[in-house]
């Protein structure tokens, strides 16, 4: 049984549609990223396995509960935590800790999370940082000890550390069995601690995709400056976006040594590589279709 | 669900202490008073013949010799007819409206709704917190006169504190569910203020001109305020069967309607 099952999810508001037409399944103990552009439908999709808003048509299971007509149940086993926590500003932490163990009964794990993620319980939470809030927002998320881990934009805005804070325990999460579903813009994030990765565009799952095969397709931008004029036939190696006698600018998509050994044959006054951006990968997505 | 009702009491608190403590002092001042005004109510009355019986008795003042009379009377006219149900009113528009379109509003619904809580119960939580604090105001801004009227050795008749805190109920449980069925049903706060107090005020003007004018006499019968009566509660003990229908069938309605549409909402912070 999959951890999560979503089929033929559609959302309309009145003629706009949110999300199209989305199936997808996900195994227990599985991490799986969720990307796409602003308004590709990330966050509706998430709001329907939540119960926030009802699908126009589809159905969600979660551990093969229907997260509609079972919603409380469903809830039971699942962490939320969005990129824009929103809690009650005159609270302190410990009153969002306490409210929370009064719903879902007490807490193993919150006193640890509290120490590890350096969080102090007694601010209120108005005078808490935005680093801060995120680190509530996660404690109030797996301190009841889900089985499955729903994630919107988690580290949107947060320092680096934090952010590595973060993906160690989901890859603990992972590995006690647990399920991720996360939402990201970050091909990085979703590289570090993603096993699958769903792409998502006009609300349609354009493309499902492992990570290992993903990282096949790695897309580079290069920009060669050559010490003197030259004329480099780049053939397979790369394709060329403009050249002017000096200065190539390519793009690689795949491996990238060829490239390199086919330029270490000219001096180079400068060379930089840089990583495509997940836009572009998108558009290898969207050209494909 | 207990947990967010007793939250949600907790953070009401405040604003409950205030304006249960101004309608406390406002009690004190008319009951600190009355042995004087009783005292000089032959000038006063004499002062009040010489306004249009029209306007008095949009006032609901039948007879204003009676006004300085009893302590209920006193009490009558001049708390519980106007200043009381506005506080009540600002009081529950502002907590019906924090309830469920506040909690939308700042985003603050998702913690909760990612909880294992039903809507159902998360909305019915919100409201017996909310009749809870109605309970509280009423019953201590209508009997602190008990107490005050006995510190200035004036005379008070209970029944008629009782029909006034019965009625006073009923009349804010309308109100109350009025604006946390507009709260179910919008998004933001404002919203939920603006129609609720509108609504309210609408009525209010309904019933102010019906007893002005003759002719437009049947427009009291809709308005809440024709059923609130303050002065027949206080004054003769007295309660007509139709206030109860009305206000208890308003009440259940517009309860019975937010918790539906509550439900069945979409709920996008």
């Amino acid at each position: 049984m999959s951890a999560i099952e979503i089929k033929n999810l559609k959302k309309f508001y009145g003629r706009t549609k949110a999300v199209s037409d989305i199936s997808l399944s996900i195994a227990k103990g599985e991490i799986f990223g969720f990307l796409g552009p602003n308004g590709a439908g990330k966050t509706t999709t998430i709001r329907c396995l939540l119960d926030f808003i009802r699908p126009t048509s589809g159905s969600i299971k979660i551990d093969g509960k229907d997260s509609r007509l079972e919603s409380v149940a469903v809830r039971q086993r699942i962490g939320y935590l969005s990129g824009d926590v929103r809690l009650y500003e005159n609270w302190t932490g410990q009153d969002h800790i306490g409210l929370m163990q009064k719903i879902r009964g007490r807490s193993g794990v919150a006193n640890d999370l509290i120490r590890r993620l350096d969080f102090n319980p007694k601010a209120k939470t108005k005078n808490l940082s935005s680093g801060n809030r995120q680190k509530l927002g996660l404690i109030l998320a797996l301190m009841h000890e889900p089985d499955v881990l729903i994630l919107d934009e988690p580290t949107v805005g947060l320092d680096p550390l934090l952010q590595n804070t973060i993906y160690e325990i989901l890859r603990e999460f992972k590995q006690k069995g647990r399920t991720v579903f996360m939402s990201s813009h970050y091909l990085r994030e979703v590289e570090l601690v993603c096993d699958r990765v769903g792409i998502i565009r006009n609300g349609l799952l354009v493309a499902s995709e492992i990570i290992s095969n993903l990282k096949k397709m790695r897309l580079y931008h290069v920009s060669v400056f050559f010490s003197e004029p030259t004329k480099v036939n780049f053939g397979e190696a790369a394709q060329v976006i403009r050249s002017s006698g000096t200065t190539a600018e390519l793009h690689v998509q795949g491996d990238i040594n060829p490239l390199i050994e086919k330029i270490s044959r000219y001096k180079l006054r400068d060379l930089e590589i840089e990583r495509a951006s997940l836009e572009d990968i998108f558009m290898e997505y969207y050209e494909k279709e | 669900m207990w947990a967010i009702y007793w939250r949600t009491i907790r953070d009401r608190r405040s604003s409950l202490a205030i304006y249960v403590a101004i309608t406390v002092i406002l009690v004190w001042l008319y009951v600190s008073l009355f042995p004087e005004m009783a005292k000089q109510s032959e000038r006063f009355n004499e002062l009040m013949k010489a306004y249009p019986e029209q306007l008095m008795k949009a006032f609901g003042i039948e007879s204003p010799g009676v006004i300085f009379s009893k302590l209920e009377n006193f009490l009558a006219m001049e708390q519980y007819s106007l200043t009381w149900p506005i506080l009540l009113v600002a009081l529950f528009i502002s907590w019906g409206g924090a309830a469920l379109a506040g909690e939308i509003e700042k985003g603050t619904i998702e913690l909760l709704l990612a909880q294992p809580v039903s809507r159902s119960k998360l909305f019915w939580s919100k409201y017996l917190s909310g009749l809870s604090g109605l309970i509280v105001f009423v019953l201590v801004s209508v009997y602190s006169a008990i107490p005050l009227a006995a510190a200035y050795d004036v005379s008070y008749r209970l029944a008629h504190f009782n029909k006034m805190a019965i009625i006073g109920f009923l009349f804010g449980w309308a109100i109350f569910s009025l604006a946390i069925f507009f709260s179910a049903l919008f998004s933001e706060r404002g919203r939920v203020y603006f129609l609720t107090a509108g609504v309210t005020l609408i009525m209010y003007v309904l019933n102010l001109v019906a007893n002005l004018k003759e002719s437009l006499s049947d427009l009291k019968y809709l308005s809440l305020f024709h059923y609130f009566n303050a002065n027949d509660a206080l004054m003769e003990n007295k309660i007509d069967d139709l206030s109860y229908l009305v206000f208890i069938v308003s009440a259940l309605v517009f309860s019975g309607l937010g918790a539906l549409t509550f439900t069945r909402r979409d709920i996008a912070v």
